[in-house]
C-alpha cells in the first residue's frame, strides 16, 4: 500500500535528496512444498538434537584420536575458562598423524542404579552429563567433531518385569558440527529443549530453535523453531487430544520468511477462536511478520509416528571417565 | 492482521506469548556463520598445562584358598595424588583395606569376579581431585591382563587397572597424569 502511494505522488517535484523508495518484497508462495511432511521432517529432525551428539563425538574421537599429551586432560575446568566440569581436555596441539585439537570441552556425568528389572520392584536408573566448551577435532580433511557452547541431558528409568517407564530431557544451546557429532552435513546450532516420556506413556515437549547451515527441509527450510506439547494414544486419557499438539511449530526458509503452523493453545485458557481449540490434527498456517496475506489456510498432519523414534539414550552412554581417555 | 486480532480476543490472563513472534525481526535463529574451528592456522603448536597431577593406584589381592577356585579376598589399595612432582608431599594420600566375596554375575570371559569392600585406614578423600575414587563398594572381574570394574554396577565393565596374577596375588595399577588449574596465591 505504501508503495502504491508513493507512486501516486510520483510526478510531483521530488527533493533530489530522497532516496527511492526499495522494491516491494515478493511475497513467498509455497508452490511445490509438501508442508505437512516439512512440518513431520522438522519435529523428526528436532527431536534428533539432543546432547548425545556432541557427547558421544567427543568421546569418540579422544577414545581413538588422543595421543599421549595431545590433548591435555585436566581433572576439574582448565586454566582461564569460566567453566564447572569434573574432567576436561583443552590444548593446541597436532599429532604427528596429522591430527589436530583446539580449544577445550569440559564434561561430568553421574549415573546409579537400585534395584533388580527382574523383580517386582524393579529397577531404577538415573543418569545425568554435561558438556561445555569450545572445541574441535579434526584433520585437514574436516572436523571429527567441534562443540561451541553447553548442554545437559538426564533419564530416569523404571524396569520392572511387564513394566517399563522412562523420562528422557536434553537441552543443548550451542553449535554442533564433525563427522563423530552428527549425521547432518554441515552440523547443526541450537537452543532446543527435549523432554519426553516414554514406556507406559506417550508425551514429548520440543521448545526452542534449530538452524541448520547446509540442510534444507524440502530444498527449501534451513530453520526450525517450535513449542508444543504433544501426547501419543499410549497412556492418553479420554481428555487428552493426540491428533495435533498444543502449540506451534514454525519453519523458516532461506529468504528468512517464518510460517508458523499453530495448533491449539499450549495452556489452559483457550483462546475464542475455534481454528485454535479444535482438537482436529489441524493448524492455521500464518507467514509471520507479514501483513497480508497472513492466513495461509488450515494444514493437517499427523506427528504421531514421532513416538516411534524416540529412543532414550543408553544409561552407560553417560559414562566417561578419566580411565577410559588413556592414549593407546 | 489475524494476529493481531487473535491477541485482542484471547482472555485477558492467556500466553499470547505462546504464539510465535509477530515480527520477523525477531527471528530467533541466529544464522550467522558458525564459530566453532575448522583447524589449526598457525601450525602445530603444543600448549602445556602449568601444573600437572600424577593420579597413582596401586595395589593388591591375596585369593584365597591358595590354588583356588578363589572364596575371599584380602588386600590393599593406595592412591597418591601428586602434584608438579612432589613425590615427598602428595597432596593427597589414600589408604584402603579390602576384603572381597565371589560375585557370581561377572564379566564376559573373567576368570572371576568379587565384591570389593573398601575400607579408610588412612588419608581424607576430601583432599583428592580425582572424581572416581572408590566406592564402599564396588564390583571388578579379572581377565588377563587387566581387572574390570563394573561401573557403579551397571553392568559396563570398564579395564580399570592393569593386573598380573602370580602365586595367588593380583598386582594391580593405574597412572595418569593430569592437568590441574591451580589459584595461584597473590
Amino acid at each position: 500500500m505504501i508503495f502504491l502511494l508513493l507512486a501516486c505522488v510520483s510526478e510531483e517535484p521530488v527533493d533530489s535528496d530522497t532516496p527511492a523508495p526499495a522494491p516491494e518484497l515478493p511475497l513467498p508462495d509455497l508452490d511445490g512444498i509438501d508442508l505437512p511432511t516439512a512440518v513431520q521432517e522438522a519435529l523428526s529432525l528436532a527431536v534428533g538434537l539432543s546432547l548425545g551428539s556432541p557427547w558421544s563425538g567427543n568421546v569418540t574421537s579422544l577414545t581413538t584420536l588422543a595421543r599421549e599429551g595431545c590433548p591435555d586432560f585436566y581433572v576439574g575446568s582448565p586454566p582461564d575458562v569460566d567453566m564447572e566440569a569434573e574432567l576436561s581436555w583443552a590444548d593446541t596441539c597436532r599429532t604427528s598423524g596429522g591430527l589436530f585439537f583446539d580449544g577445550y570441552l569440559g564434561w561430568d556425568h553421574s549415573l546409579s542404579l537400585e534395584g533388580d528389572p527382574a523383580e517386582a520392584a524393579g529397577q531404577t536408573v538415573e543418569a545425568t552429563r554435561r558438556l561445555g566448551g569450545n572445541g574441535s577435532i579434526g584433520d585437514d580433511n574436516g572436523l571429527f567433531v567441534g562443540f561451541d557452547g553447553e548442554g545437559e541431558e538426564a533419564i530416569y528409568q523404571v524396569t520392572a518385569p511387564g513394566y517399563s517407564h522412562w523420562t528422557w530431557s536434553s537441552l543443548v544451546q550451542g553449535t554442533v558440527e564433525g563427522s563423530n557429532a552428527t549425521p547432518l552435513t554441515g552440523g547443526w546450532r541450537s537452543d532446543l529443549y527435549l523432554y519426553s516420556i516414554g514406556g507406559d506413556a506417550e508425551h514429548l515437549e520440543v521448545r526452542g530453535n534449530a538452524y541448520f547451515p547446509e540442510l534444507r527441509i524440502q530444498d527449501r527450510f534451513d530453520s526450525v523453531a517450535m513449542d508444543l506439547v504433544l501426547d501419543g494414544a499410549l497412556g492418553a486419557t479420554s481428555e487428552t487430544c493426540t491428533l495435533e499438539p498444543a502449540g506451534w511449530i514454525g519453519l523458516r526458509d532461506e529468504q528468512a520468511f517464518w510460517y508458523d503452523l499453530v495448533f491449539m493453545p499450549l495452556n489452559d485458557d483457550g483462546y475464542i477462536d475455534d481454528p485454535y481449540t479444535s482438537c482436529d490434527g489441524c493448524g492455521q498456517l500464518f507467514l509471520r511478520g507479514v501483513e497480508a496475506p497472513v492466513d495461509l489456510g488450515t494444514v493437517c498432519v499427523d506427528l504421531s509416528s514421532i513416538f516411534a523414534e524416540l529412543a532414550p539414550p543408553d544409561p552407560e552412554d553417560f559414562v566417561y571417565t578419566l580411565h577410559q581417555t588413556e592414549a593407546p | 492482521m489475524l494476529l493481531l486480532l487473535l491477541a485482542c480476543t484471547a482472555p485477558e490472563d492467556s500466553a499470547i506469548s505462546e504464539l510465535p513472534p509477530e515480527e520477523s525481526a525477531d527471528i530467533p535463529v541466529d544464522s550467522t556463520p558458525f564459530v566453532v574451528d575448522s583447524g589449526i592456522e598457525d601450525g602445530p603448536t603444543d600448549t602445556v598445562p602449568t601444573h600437572s597431577l600424577l593420579l597413582r593406584h596401586e595395589g593388591f589381592w591375596l585369593l584365597t584358598p591358595l590354588g583356588g577356585p578363589y572364596r575371599a579376598i584380602t588386600g590393599e589399595l593406595l592412591i597418591q595424588e601428586i602434584l608438579d612432582g612432589d613425590e615427598e608431599v602428595p597432596v593427597c594420600s589414600l589408604r584402603y583395606a579390602l576384603t572381597g566375596t565371589p560375585e557370581t554375575e561377572g564379566c564376559a570371559g573373567c576368570d572371576f569376579s568379587f565384591r570389593v569392600t573398601h575400607y579408610l585406614a588412612e588419608g581424607d578423600p576430601e583432599l583428592c581431585q580425582e572424581p572416581d575414587l572408590p566406592g564402599e563398594q564396588e564390583v571388578f572381574g579379572w581377565k588377563e591382563p587387566n581387572l574390570y570394574l563394573n561401573y557403579a554396577e551397571s553392568g559396563l565393565w570398564l579395564a580399570w587397572y592393569e593386573a598380573t596374577l602370580e602365586d595367588d596375588e593380583l598386582s594391580f595399577s593405574w597412572e595418569q597424569t593430569v592437568g590441574l588449574t591451580v589459584e595461584e596465591e597473590e
